[in-house]
């Protein structure tokens, strides 16, 4: 389902601001050398995990995908899952196929600290080809992350294009 | 002694818990005033329960509105001149704390008519808000609403 698509396909692209913590406005992409308020925290712990999941995704590697989420996570991407378990032995598969063979590039990404909470809000442009249908479309992607253990993990995301 | 001992006790535990119950419950009602603001076109309870700061990001279905303004000026009220009636409802609402910070989550289930055309439409999805407590009060810094349309559920017999 195209949802589903949408999910990574967005990328990350996050918002925020949120003042929930004062964003730096600093830019860690390296791929946005200026400042923009399309890339807030980049290079904050949170984002890092944000991106590294993302990353999995996309590369297929399922074991570092699952880590990076909480045990408890719930996802929304046209439907519910409620468990990094249950993610990780249905939708995560088919999130990976799709992306192994689509391009996305994020276009924002803003994240926002606030104690051992984060929010990670990013927009992300997806084209290519996927099983005979061309791909062209933007998706958003909302991550809320927990501090636990002195680990980042993502608690709740919500994707949709 | 004992009297000091129990109330110490009651001020540890039930302490939070009470002040839990009160920010869920101003947090629900936060839910029901953006409710109430969708489907009356009316921006005041989006200006009072938002927390307006550059870089809000607001995001429907893959659309976004880009600060509070934008959301309201450019989302909200017009709903009330482009559609005849707009519903949602929003279901089996979670509340998730974390000191200052909160998220919501909720099923949801918008309704409406689109005036120029009369077409109408009937989406179920999922909300997510975003909160985080200034000056002792929630206020929304992000939220994110996706749908679909509705397809009741086949029933097993």
């Amino acid at each position: 389902m195209k949802i589903k698509s949408n999910v990574f396909t967005l990328a990350f692209m996050a918002l925020i601001g949120l003042g929930l913590s004062s964003p730096s406005w600093a830019h860690g992409d390296k791929k946005h050398s200026d400042p923009s308020p399309f890339f807030v925290n980049t290079d904050s712990a949170p984002a890092k995990v944000v991106s590294a999941f993302h990353q999995a995704l996309e590369s297929g590697d399922k074991a570092k995908a699952r880590s990076l989420l909480a045990d408890d996570v719930l996802i929304f991407e046209g439907g519910v899952e409620r468990s990094a378990d249950k993610y990780a032995n249905h939708h995560m598969l088919a999130d990976m196929k799709y992306l192994a063979v689509v391009e996305t590039k994020t276009i924002e990404h803003q994240v926002s600290i606030s104690g051992e909470m984060a929010l990670s809000v990013s927009r992300s442009k997806t084209t290519g080809n996927y099983k005979d249908k061309n791909v062209d479309y933007e998706g958003l992607e909302t991550i809320v992350l927990n501090l636990s253990d002195g680990e980042w993990k993502i608690t709740h995301i919500h994707w949709s294009r | 002694m004992k009297k000091l001992f129990i109330t110490s006790l009651l001020l540890m535990f039930v302490g939070p818990l009470a002040a839990s119950e009160k920010d869920e419950s101003e947090i629900n009602k936060i839910i029901a005033a953006v409710k109430y603001g969708w489907e009356n076109g009316d921006g005041k309870p989006f200006r009072q329960h938002f927390l307006n700061f550059p870089g809000a990001r607001y995001i429907e279905s893959g659309g976004q509105n880009e600060g509070l303004d934008d959301l309201v000026t450019h989302h909200v009220e017009p709903e009330k001149d482009a559609l005849v009636f707009l519903s949602i409802d929003f279901s089996n609402i979670e509340v998730h704390f974390e000191n200052d910070f909160a998220w919501a989550i909720a099923d949801t289930r918008v309704k409406g008519e689109v005036r120029k055309n009369g077409k109408t439409f009937d989406k179920s999805g999922y909300q997510t808000f975003l909160f985080r407590k200034v000056d002792d009060s929630w206020k929304v810094v992000h939220s994110h609403s996706s749908g679909r349309d509705y397809k009741p559920k086949k029933s097993h017999h």
